[in-house]
């Protein structure tokens, strides 16, 4: 291998994470950012690797392809845990079992893609223009329109009245995911921007739901089993602070990011004692005020639950009516405005909980039921709510009001919550 | 005579073979072809379904106009520095009423919205 190979087969591997369903560690690949041998990249311009984590539902079966066609040569795709779902059976896949070092399993396929021992991948759709660019004329010119043809059988825009003044320009219809980096995977909007300004939105249904998959973390278990209150609390904590990271990635603070989640993995009283700083420093910073003042969830016309509900000023919290957390002080932490920045600090809030919670719960058994507090939002109650949402919002905040609501949609089980 | 004529015989001659070269590397760095999903934008996996060439508002523009008016008029200043070592406080009082009808015009501006981003 030449000096140049060399190099290249040493740098962290730049690899793109698809996301299906399933639980255990391929049900939560999120982890591998932590990696420092991998690269997890947003965009499959940028990767060499695809990691398919999880069983993809069949209606994410050709946006897979598609994600894996975009990705430029030479490019290998890695399958992890349950890869029985049909998807890529084409490719020369490398298997690897939901416990196995899959970043060695990626890095090894990389270095046989550097080294020559490896082929790069043939696309696994058609990979000519769906239909060449011409126009009326006998060398493909002219014709109606700007540019005389239809330019690879998708027309120009329409027009439409702008929202915000009736100016007459294109609206353009851009369909978003499931697969794009700064949503939840799954996720299927189709919009209509005029400029940056979201016109138009259309919520497509869960792919997960065709699949039966149920939630296997400590909140699911609980229903069924004696956890430690401590542990339940813990795993808030952690959902919590997965969550500021992703905003503060979607805000381009990395570095930040990456300090929110150093102690996620580790022993527990690591965490418990690092995240009070950890909110204490989130509050002395400004990521707040860089957060968009909109997407608004009124509490009075919206009866949900949930943490995003009680950003919104709802009580509700299942823990009020839960024997384990008796004597414990509980008291939900309700809060108020119900937009962007309410949510960013509710998480906050809740954090202090949670913490104060596992310190004073020590050994204490949760009792089995099926009442427990999720740490997300509902997302089937909250997709439907999408259009209202984020219309008339720049492109900008509507990503940053799909981020805040934490919606999940490979949790196609979601445990029971009751109003209480 | 002919001396200036092979100067530019030459550099074009050089500029093709740069260009020829060019294309030689490029040829035997044997890049694929693009396929379809390389060439779509990528927004998650799905193909767009109307062509990426639209017009929009440029929102802006009042901004730009702005800028572009207050950029030319500090031009002004330069004549204005030379001639202020002769001329005194007299240039100075008349440079401050130029600037004080400009600041006039920007805070009309200001209150008819144009340094408002929407």
């Amino acid at each position: 291998m030449g000096v140049v190979r060399r190099l290249a087969a040493a740098t962290p591997v730049p690899v793109l994470v698809l996301q299906g369903s399933g639980g255990g560690p391929a049900g939560d690949a999120e982890r591998l950012r932590r990696d420092p041998r991998l690269d997890v990249v947003d965009s499959p311009r940028h990767a060499t690797v695809l990691l398919v984590a999880g069983a993809l539902p069949p209606e994410l079966h050709e946006p897979a392809a598609l994600v894996h066609d975009a990705l430029p040569h030479p490019r290998a795709t890695v399958r992890w845990g349950d890869a029985d779902d049909g998807w890529g059976t084409s490719l020369a896949l490398r298997p690897t079992a939901g416990d196995d070092d899959v970043a060695a399993a990626v890095l090894e396929v990389h270095r046989g893609l550097i080294d020559g021992t490896r082929d790069s991948e043939p696309p696994l759709m058609s990979s000519t223009s769906r239909e060449p660019w011409r126009g009326v004329g006998p060398f493909g010119h002219g014709g109606s329109g700007m540019t005389g043809g239809v330019p690879h059988g998708r027309p120009l825009p329409d027009r439409a009245d702008d929202l915000r003044d009736g100016l007459k320009l294109d609206a353009l219809s851009v369909p978003v995911g499931p697969f794009y980096a700064p949503f939840p995977v799954g996720l299927m909007l189709d919009v209509v921007l005029q400029g940056d300004l979201v016109q138009e939105v259309h919520v497509h249904g869960n792919p997960f739901l065709a699949v039966s998959s149920s939630p296997t973390d400590v909140f699911a278990r609980a229903a069924t089993e004696p956890v430690r209150v401590a542990a339940l609390e813990q795993a808030r904590v952690v959902h919590h602070l997965r969550a500021i990271a992703r905003t503060l990635r979607l805000l381009g603070l990395h570095a930040l990011a990456a300090r929110m989640v150093q102690h996620t993995d580790g022993p527990p009283e690591a965490l418990l004692s690092a995240g009070p700083g950890l909110a204490r420093l989130l509050r002395r910073t400004s990521v707040e005020r860089s957060l968009p003042p909109c997407g608004t969830l009124a509490d009075t016309t919206w009866d949900g639950h949930g943490f995003a509900a009680r950003a919104a000023g709802s009580c509700r919290d299942a823990r009020s009516a839960d024997p384990s957390y008796d004597d414990l002080g509980f008291t939900p932490v309700c809060g108020e405005g119900g937009d962007v920045r309410a949510r960013w600090r509710q998480r906050l809030a809740e954090i202090d909980q949670s913490i104060a919670l596992a310190a004073a719960a020590g050994t204490r058994l949760h009792e089995p039921g099926p009442v427990v507090e999720d740490p997300a939002s509902v997302t089937a109650e909250l997709l439907p709510m999408l259009p209202d949402l984020l219309v008339g919002l720049e492109w900008g905040d509507a990503v940053a009001v799909v981020d805040s609501l934490d919606l999940d949609l490979r949790r196609t089980a979601p445990i029971d919550q009751v109003a209480t | 005579m002919l001396l200036p004529l092979a100067g530019v015989l030459t550099l074009f001659l050089g500029a093709s073979a740069a260009v020829l070269v060019g294309r030689w590397v490029d040829g035997a760095l044997g890049r694929a072809p693009l396929s379809e999903s390389q060439m779509v934008p990528f927004t998650g996996g799905r193909e767009p379904q109307t062509h990426a060439w639209n017009r929009y508002h440029v929102r802006y523009y009042t901004m730009a106009v702005l800028f572009l008016a207050f950029d030319m008029e500090m031009v002004f200043m330069y004549p204005w520095a030379v001639v202020y070592v002769q001329e005194g406080v007299t240039a100075l009082i008349e440079m401050l009423m130029f600037i004080v009808i400009l600041l006039v015009g920007v805070l009309y501006a200001w209150r008819e919205g144009a340094l408002s981003w929407q």
